[in-house]
């Protein structure tokens, strides 16, 4: 113990130390609303190709992630690594659909409410220093949440790309919940129409519309939901009824409703997964009866409250 | 005996009282013990008759500078306790081989090892489950995989490894080991294969909301790589 508790002492000062000698040799750093306006320009523009680590409660996933972009449209492509059977999930959309992606580069947005939702109105920036993510100097910066509502996060950002490349969610007691971590990656890689086959086909030349952005409603909303967030998609299946998904710019949470019938009952409780929380109820006090499940990066009490809140629109 | 003499033996005496004596001194004492015969000429008191009073009355004064002065302290019981002893008949008695004595005690020994070796075994393999068994192996690594650990920082790995001396222990070990390894405490298991696919999809939903919405980019999708594996109550 007493040993355990002199080097505790001594790693943080080697890695302030570190992180301040890094400084010196970083290229200068623009101001953190600049660099974040910049980070959400990257990751809206830039092609890259990379393996990204997932690790929580002592787990580590492995993914490869491609990213192109073509035109006004970009390309998503994950490789799951893990595990006997190997996954593959895509995506294509318009580059100017996503509205958390205009809450990381500043912009303010009005809630159906008539709220107003910004990035500086949730979150403190700070800047810790500099650090060596897959071999790539990249700044590292704290965002501390200003209410109980949302976790916080330290960022590292590529110096030369602005692609974050490293992502710790901390809990309110400043725990790590989990981290996204670049072990390699490659920017400004030429788009090839290989590793997105089928979806070139399905996406057609015409510029489709923002999917998810319509008005449409579903017939259960929660009622309330934390200052910052802002709905930014919806959908609906058979199978799981109404899908709203909110979003601050960083974090975000889904909102799942149907009509509860005797064999989709879901057992009333929550389940955590690193940052991820999910909570499942059937909410037996609406007429009829409904099925509602929160998921989403966010704390768990502030998923209950957002559940217990849903009620008939 | 002369007053110097005399003198180094009451110190010697004194010594002995307070607990502060060396050898020399005791050797002294007891040579004057021993030495009954002579009379000193000046006191015409015996050296055993001197160390006796000079033994009594330093007891004496440490008493009562304790203030520990009793009733009795003023009596000398020194002698009749003397006359009994020399009455007593001398407890010699010849060597003799006892070997029921002696096996007895070697017999009482050996018990006690025998229970406190049996009785540790048996404590420590109830709560360790059958001891170098492929469940309490699995569930040592599922603990450890469990274990959040600091970037930077390592488990040690694990070098100990439980013993038997008990030749049953492999007997009780022989029998079909349980099909079902232990959960980590705080994972869960869903067994509800509909449910589990819910969760899945779910999961694969919001992550593909939340990139879709220009959250991190492709990042949140590495969340959905295990599906629900590592979900936690």
């Amino acid at each position: 113990m007493a040993s355990a508790s002199r080097r505790l002492p001594l790693f943080i000062l080697f890695s302030l130390c570190y992180l301040s000698s890094g400084v010196a040799h970083s290229q200068e750093a623009p101001s953190l609303e600049e660099m974040l306006v910049r980070v959400a320009d990257a990751l809206r523009n830039t092609s890259y190709r990379g393996r990204l680590t997932y690790e929580h409660s002592g787990q580590l996933d492995l993914v490869e992630v491609v990213h192109g972009v073509n035109e006004d449209m970009a390309f998503g492509r994950v490789d799951y690594l893990n595990g006997p059977h190997r996954k593959l999930a895509r995506q294509a959309q318009r580059r100017d659909c996503a509205i958390g992606n205009r809450l990381l580069a500043g912009d303010a947005v009005e809630r159906a409410d008539g709220k107003e939702a910004a990035l500086n109105g949730a979150y403190d920036y700070h800047m810790l220093g500099v650090d060596s993510v897959a071999g790539r100097p990249s700044w590292v910066l704290q965002l501390v949440p200003k209410d109980e509502h949302r976790h916080g996060f330290i960022f590292a950002v590529d110096q030369s790309s602005y692609l974050p490349t490293k992502v710790l969610y901390l809990s309110l007691g400043n725990k790590v919940l989990e981290r996204l971590h670049f072990v390699s990656l490659e920017t400004g890689v030429p788009f090839d129409p290989a590793n997105f086959a089928g979806l070139l086909e399905a996406s057609g030349t015409d510029l489709p519309a923002c999917e998810g952005m319509s008005n449409e409603t579903p017939h259960w909303q929660p009622r309330w939901v934390p200052d910052g967030f802002v709905r930014a998609h919806y959908q609906y299946s058979e199978a799981d009824g109404h899908m709203e998904t909110y979003t601050d710019g960083l974090a975000s949470f889904s909102v799942f409703t149907k009509k509860a019938t005797d064999a989709a009952g879901v057992p009333a409780r929550g389940f955590t997964k690193g940052a991820t929380v999910i909570v499942m109820a059937k909410r037996v006090d609406l007429d009829p009866p409904v099925s509602v499940a929160v998921l989403g990066e966010i704390p768990k009490t502030t998923a209950n409250r957002i559940l217990s809140s849903v009620d008939v629109r | 005996m002369t007053e110097t003499s005399h003198t180094s033996l009451n110190e010697a005496v004194s010594a002995l009282v307070d607990g502060e004596h060396n050898d020399l001194d005791l050797q002294r004492v007891l040579n004057a013990l021993d030495d009954k015969g002579s009379n000193s000429a000046d006191t015409g008191t015996s050296p055993t008759n001197s160390v006796r009073d000079a033994w009594l009355a330093y007891h004496r004064a440490g008493a009562v500078l304790r203030k520990e002065e009793s009733a009795f302290a003023h009596m000398d019981l020194s002698q009749a306790v003397r006359e009994a002893i020399a009455q007593e008949a001398s407890p010699k008695q010849p060597w003799r081989f006892n070997a029921t004595q002696i096996f007895g005690k070697t017999a009482v020994a050996a018990a006690v090892t025998f229970g406190v070796v049996f009785g540790v075994q048996q404590y420590t393999g109830g709560l360790q489950g059958p001891q170098l068994s492929e469940p309490a192996i699995a569930s040592q690594a599922g603990e450890a995989k469990g274990a959040v650990v600091p970037q930077g920082f390592e488990l040690p790995p694990l070098t100990a490894r439980t013993v038997s001396t008990n030749n049953f222990a492999g007997s009780q070990n022989l029998g079909p080991l349980p099909a079902v390894a232990p959960v980590p405490q705080g994972r869960i298991v869903i067994t509800n294969q509909q449910f589990q696919e819910q969760l899945d999809r779910l999961m694969f939903k919001h992550a593909e909301q939340s990139s879709a919405s220009g959250n991190l980019g492709l990042m949140p999708y590495a969340r959905v790589s295990g599906a629900n594996e590592g979900l936690q109550d």
